[in-house]
């Protein structure tokens, strides 16, 4: 009995107007997005490694450990995954004097944002006259008097309407893949295609909802055109405005202090302020020291000191005893005001931490933001790499600075008399990032929540379809 | 009789259950918008009082624009703190840095409720105007009569946009008398003056798309089929064009990516200064203003370099967008505000000129190695609304006019072809 | 009567649809002031399609349309004043009551003066309820929106009157109210003009009948005529016979 109903669902669907409309659009936006995304994806590779080479050849020439950092930074490059979804990469680089305007005027169209809008809006279309439609033609209730019971017949319509959504997603899907396959620069690995199909599911789950949704609202109406207002009206507010409100209501419950007052602040105490620490550490440091070797009490020029560290070995002592004792003033300079720096810097983070969840709390209010968090999830473009590409950085800058430290080391020990820390060295041995995406077995597991939300979206609203229509007076 | 045509779709409006929807959903969408944005501009206005440069600081910084809470644009970047010293500028960005979550979302600012919700809206309108009184068989009888088709459509038409026109006008100005109240956004004259013509923009705006929902009741006999067909170019007009059209645009331009422009001016910076110290620590003092000044005149070099390709790659953007008239008036709406891409170019030259004169008198007290006692202030007027006009939104408000009235006259000549019977 | 000029005049009409087929087939015939003529015919007989050509809602393969001898294609707004149109089941506007429905029509129709009173004088003489006036049509049952239908022809006053099958799925009693006022317009000399495939009520009200088939007119009788022969019987005759050649 149910397989009837399903199969006249889906045959009804696949006949109609929508449905071919649907297919062809789909189709095109699917094939032209993905192009357009590999294309941006490949320049974006060559771009990438144009950077890198640039940095090389800076490196060569003018690498100095004193001002290394921001020269040689942990960057994000560009990912097969790219091609298909952007997430949080499109970079508008705010923090620089040269931020990008356009992906702020004009946000990119990925898969994400297909799915999102394009297909929930397909859904709605198709379900919305799926009750009162049939009951304005009749067929419902010649389908009640043949002994079809109403549990069948909803079950069947929800059934064949996902099913039927299914052929023109998949079709564009697989049409999209191919291209990205054809493209021999674009190498996508096994774990890439396992999160892709991950987000599969997850978006069957985010267009069920929308369907059982249509359903829901069009058992309510017993008009057409007043269930497509309706169906229009909760679309519009469910993905074009929760999301969009929930960062600035988390921004007022949940404030965070003004972040250029932070960054001016810690500047002063990293620039200024450790500089007068230091200097005073170090005259500190210097005036016991000269207790010890009053032969550094005076002011030579540098070729002297270089004469004489290399005839007279007890100099050469006390002149290596100065440098460890202006290192280690420097050093507790650094320290202390790191510190300092890192306690604010903790504190903000912290604020800024507790805004940034609560937003996310706020955002689930619609199943378009449990997708999107999940889809950019699983694909490493959204808040999940972004603590892991922060993990990763952390290490390397850890490894990167021991081998400075070390560097460091054997320079001076060659030539204590020169100014290691401002003089252009070989980098080339030094320990390289290295970015790798972050195991498909932890990015699932941190998706699952976002994946127990959307089924728990689906399911209640399936039910509440289902028991409205029961209640469906069909004269 | 365009006006009892006219007169029966307003009536007919107000008593139906789409009207009532809309109207709700327009006042919600609205009045929140304004609601949020004000909060916003409310607190980016009091870290502003926090942060704002003493006098003698060697900083550029701008207020919030209180037009940004109508059209937030690129507004976050325009009010960063520009910080001028010997190595060149220090950046630094506001708030929503710390949370990441904003960048998912599209700002909910007016422009974006009537891009897209009024666009849809309209099209709503429309969409069923011919096709369903075809289906009510309402039309065979008003063609039954010493009627032209040109004014039965130009009636409807009529008669549709006072009744979006009307409501939409009256919700925002009530939202703008309520943020008037508000003693802290000084909305001087030349704001309201440009807020005016926003709205105007707007209207013109829901007028196209409204033309476009009748063209595509003059294309369908059936309400039922052009809602698919209204839906999905919606999506396409408002989302689909101008998003891809800039992405498209970057494939043929050749623009450096904003993060090599800065890895490159960090190896300026950091070179000059290894190369000073090379020099001679000590005896260098000269030839630091010297190295100063290379920083700044190569950064200039690139600067300009990049602005060219940019401004090609801006041109080239536009000229695909515009075939959307969201993206003409989205531009529009932006420029206006002040909160626009070409403005955000002007900040910048005007920066970048400070720049110049502070690294300036820099140079000359490092050269004489005293201190500066202070530096003049940075001054920033936003462009007037004539030149904004001259520069790309009056072509963009035509843009809007001229597709409106090509929809029109479309409408017009498939509804005189259109099959009553 | 049979002196004055026809209100109703169709000349050598033909249509012939894109798709090739041939709707109506050299059709002619004249409606004079005071003078009800039935269209009968199957469904797809071109009764309609007759109607559709006198009021330009689709233009004739040839032959011409006379409205009050006005050429309906050459000058149609001017053709239309002198016709009112009652259509076939007709939705109306459904959130509208009765009297904006009719205050509507009855604007475009040209009578821009009239008062509530007027418009009740007109619904009462169509038979509706008197609490139907102010009451949203989409409640109204089929019979009350034709009586609106013909309420709205009525209220133009026009010396014409086209209707396209005004009695399809009325109940008897509602039809025969609809067939009285239809005498009363007769009797105030207008020209009717009625497509119909109820035989008896056409035969009736008519004063000529005319039958159709596959796009010819086939017949046509006079209600003197019809006193002797069988129309019910003829009807029949032919709606069995081989079918016309096109």
């Amino acid at each position: 009995m149910l397989k009837i109903i399903i199969k006249k669902e889906i045959q009804g669907h696949i006949l109609s107007f929508r449905f071919l409309t649907s297919l062809v659009m789909l189709l095109i936006v699917v094939t032209v997005t993905v192009f357009i995304l590999t294309g941006d994806y490949l320049k974006k590779i060559d771009e990438y490694s144009e950077r890198q080479t640039e940095i090389e050849n800076y490196l060569k020439n003018y690498a100095h450990f004193n001002r290394i950092n921001p020269i040689l930074r942990a960057s994000q490059p560009p990912i097969p995954f790219h091609s298909l979804i952007r997430g949080l990469s499109s970079d508008v680089n705010l923090e620089e004097f040269d931020d990008d305007p356009l992906p702020v005027m004009f946000p990119l169209i990925d898969l994400v944002f297909i799915v999102a809008i394009l297909m929930s809006l397909v859904a709605l279309i198709f379900s919305y006259d799926s009750v009162c439609g049939e009951k304005e033609d009749g067929t419902l209730k010649l389908m009640l008097a043949n002994g079809f019971s109403k549990s069948k017949v909803i079950l069947g319509k929800i059934g064949g309407g996902i099913l039927t959504l299914l052929i023109p997603f998949v079709f564009s899907l697989i049409l999209g893949l191919l291209i990205i396959t054809l493209q021999p620069r674009v190498a996508w690995k096994a774990a890439d295609w396992g999160a892709l199909g991950l987000i599969l599911i997850g978006a069957v789950l985010y267009f069920g909802f929308f369907y059982c949704l249509g359903v829901l609202i069009s058992s309510w109406h017993h008009s057409s055109s007043a269930s497509i207002m309706t169906s229009l009206f909760v679309w519009v507010l469910l993905v074009l405005v929760f999301p969009n409100l929930s960062p600035y209501l988390a921004s007022f419950i949940s404030p965070t202090p003004s972040r250029i007052k932070v960054e001016r602040e810690t500047a002063r105490m990293g620039d200024t302020e450790r500089d007068e620490l230091g200097s005073r550490l170090e005259a500190e440091r210097l005036r016991e020291l000269v207790k010890k070797y009053p032969v550094l009490a005076e002011r030579l020029s540098e070729a002297k000191v270089k004469e004489r560290t290399d005839t007279d070995p007890a100099f050469r002592e006390a002149y290596e005893a100065r440098i460890k004792e202006v290192q280690a003033a420097w050093d507790e300079a650094n320290r202390f005001q790191g510190e300092k720096i890192n306690d604010i810097w903790r504190e903000a983070g912290k604020k800024e931490a507790a805004q940034t969840e609560l937003s996310i709390y706020l955002s689930m209010a619609s199943p378009l933001s449990g997708f999107v968090y999940l889809a950019t999830n699983l694909s490493s473009t959204g808040i999940l790499n972004g603590a892991h590409f922060s993990r990763l950085r952390e290490i390397w800058e850890q490894s990167f600075w021991a081998y400075v430290r070390r560097k460091i080391d054997t320079l001076q020990k060659k030539d204590p008399s020169k100014d290691w820390w401002n003089t252009a060295v070989d980098v080339s041995d030094r320990p390289r990032f290295q970015y790798k995406e972050e195991a498909l077995g932890a990015r699932i597991e941190e998706t699952l929540p976002a994946l127990a939300v959307l089924s728990c979206f689906g399911l209640i609203i399936f039910l509440a379809a289902y028991f409205s229509f029961i209640r469906y007076d069909v004269r | 009789m365009t006006w009892t045509i006219a007169r029966k779709e307003i009536v007919s409006n107000l008593v139906s259950y789409k009207f009532f929807i809309v109207l709700l959903l327009i006042a919600v969408l609205i009045f929140t918008s304004f609601f949020i944005m004000h909060r916003d501009f409310k607190s980016r206005l009091s870290d502003y009082q926090v942060v704002r440069p003493k006098p003698g600081d060697p900083i550029a910084l701008l207020p919030p624009n209180p037009l940004s809470i109508f059209a937030k644009g690129l507004d976050e970047a325009l009010t960063r703190s520009f910080e001028i010293g010997v190595t060149g500028l220090t950046v630094r960005a506001g708030q929503k840095s710390g949370n990441v979550i904003f960048s998912f979302f599209p700002t909910p600012d007016f422009l974006y409720i009537a891009r897209i919700v009024l666009s849809l809206v309209a099209l709503l309108f429309g969409f069923d105007q011919v096709s369903q009184e075809k289906e009510r068989g309402t039309l065979r009888l008003m063609l039954a009569n010493d009627l032209s088709r040109a004014k039965i459509l130009l009636g409807k038409w009529l008669g549709n946009f006072l009744s979006l026109a009307v409501p939409f006008v009256l919700v925002i100005a009530l939202g703008v008398a309520f943020l008037g109240l508000d003693r802290d956004i000084r909305f001087s004259s030349a704001h309201i003056t440009r807020l005016a013509v926003i709205i105007a923009l707007t209207l013109v705006y829901i007028a196209f798309f409204l033309s476009l929902g009748l063209l595509i009741s003059t294309l369908t006999k059936r309400a039922a089929s052009s809602i698919v067909i209204l839906l999905f170019i919606w999506a396409l007009v408002v989302f689909i064009i101008p998003n891809l059209g800039t992405l498209l645009a970057r494939q043929m331009v050749d623009v450096p990516s904003v993060k090599a422009l800065s890895e490159k001016r960090q190896q300026i910076w950091a070179r000059e200064v290894l190369l000073s110290i090379g020099e001679g620590g000590g005896g260098g003092r000269g030839n630091w203003a010297g190295h100063i000044r290379t920083i700044s005149e190569e950064n200039d070099r690139l600067e300009e370099d990049y602005r060219v390709k940019f401004n090609r790659l801006v041109r080239l953007s536009k000229n695909i967008n515009r075939l959307s008239p969201a993206a003409s008036f989205v531009y529009a709406v932006t420029d206006i505000a002040g909160t626009g891409i070409s403005e955000e170019t002007n900040l910048k030259r005007e920066v970048v000129r400070y720049k110049n004169s502070v690294v300036q008198s820099m140079i000359s007290s490092v050269a004489t190695d005293s201190k500066a006692k202070g530096y003049p202030a940075f001054g920033y007027n936003y462009r007037p609304l004539p030149s904004v006009f001259a520069q790309g939104a009056l072509f963009d408000a035509a843009w809007l006019v001229f597709f409106n009235i090509l929809f029109f006259a479309l409408s017009y000549f498939l509804f005189v072809k259109y099959d009553v019977r | 009567m049979a002196n004055q000029k026809p209100l109703l005049k169709a000349e050598d009409l033909s249509k012939r649809y894109e798709d090739g087929v041939l709707a109506l087939d050299h059709i002619n015939l004249e409606v004079r002031g005071g003078e009800v003529y039935c269209l009968l015919g199957a469904n797809g007989a071109g009764k309609t399609t007759t109607i559709n050509l006198f009021l330009n809602f689709i233009p004739p393969t040839t032959g011409t349309c006379y409205i009050n001898g006005i050429d309906v294609t050459k000058d149609p707004l001017e053709a239309k004043k002198y016709v009112s149109f009652v259509s076939e089941n007709v939705m109306l506007y459904g959130n509208f009551t009765a009297r904006q429905n009719l205050d509507f029509f009855a604007k475009l129709g040209g009578k821009r003066d009239l008062d509530k009173e007027a418009y009740y004088q007109v619904m009462r003489r169509v038979s509706l309820q008197e609490k139907a006036f102010e009451q949203r049509v989409k409640n109204f049952s089929k019979g009350m929106r034709q009586k609106l239908g013909i309420s709205i022809a009525v209220i133009k006053d026009a010396p014409a009157v086209l209707l396209d099958e005004p009695t399809a799925g009325l109940d008897p009693k509602a039809a025969e109210e609809f067939l009285e006022i239809l005498g009363e317009l007769k009797g105030e000399g207008k020209a009717i003009l009625m497509s119909t495939h109820d035989i008896f009520r056409a035969k009736e009200i008519g004063d000529r009948v005319g039958i159709m088939k596959e796009g010819r007119l086939v017949m046509e009788r006079s209600r003197e005529e019809l006193q002797y022969e069988d129309l019910v019987k003829i009807y029949i005759d032919y709606m069995k016979s081989e079918p016309l050649t096109a």
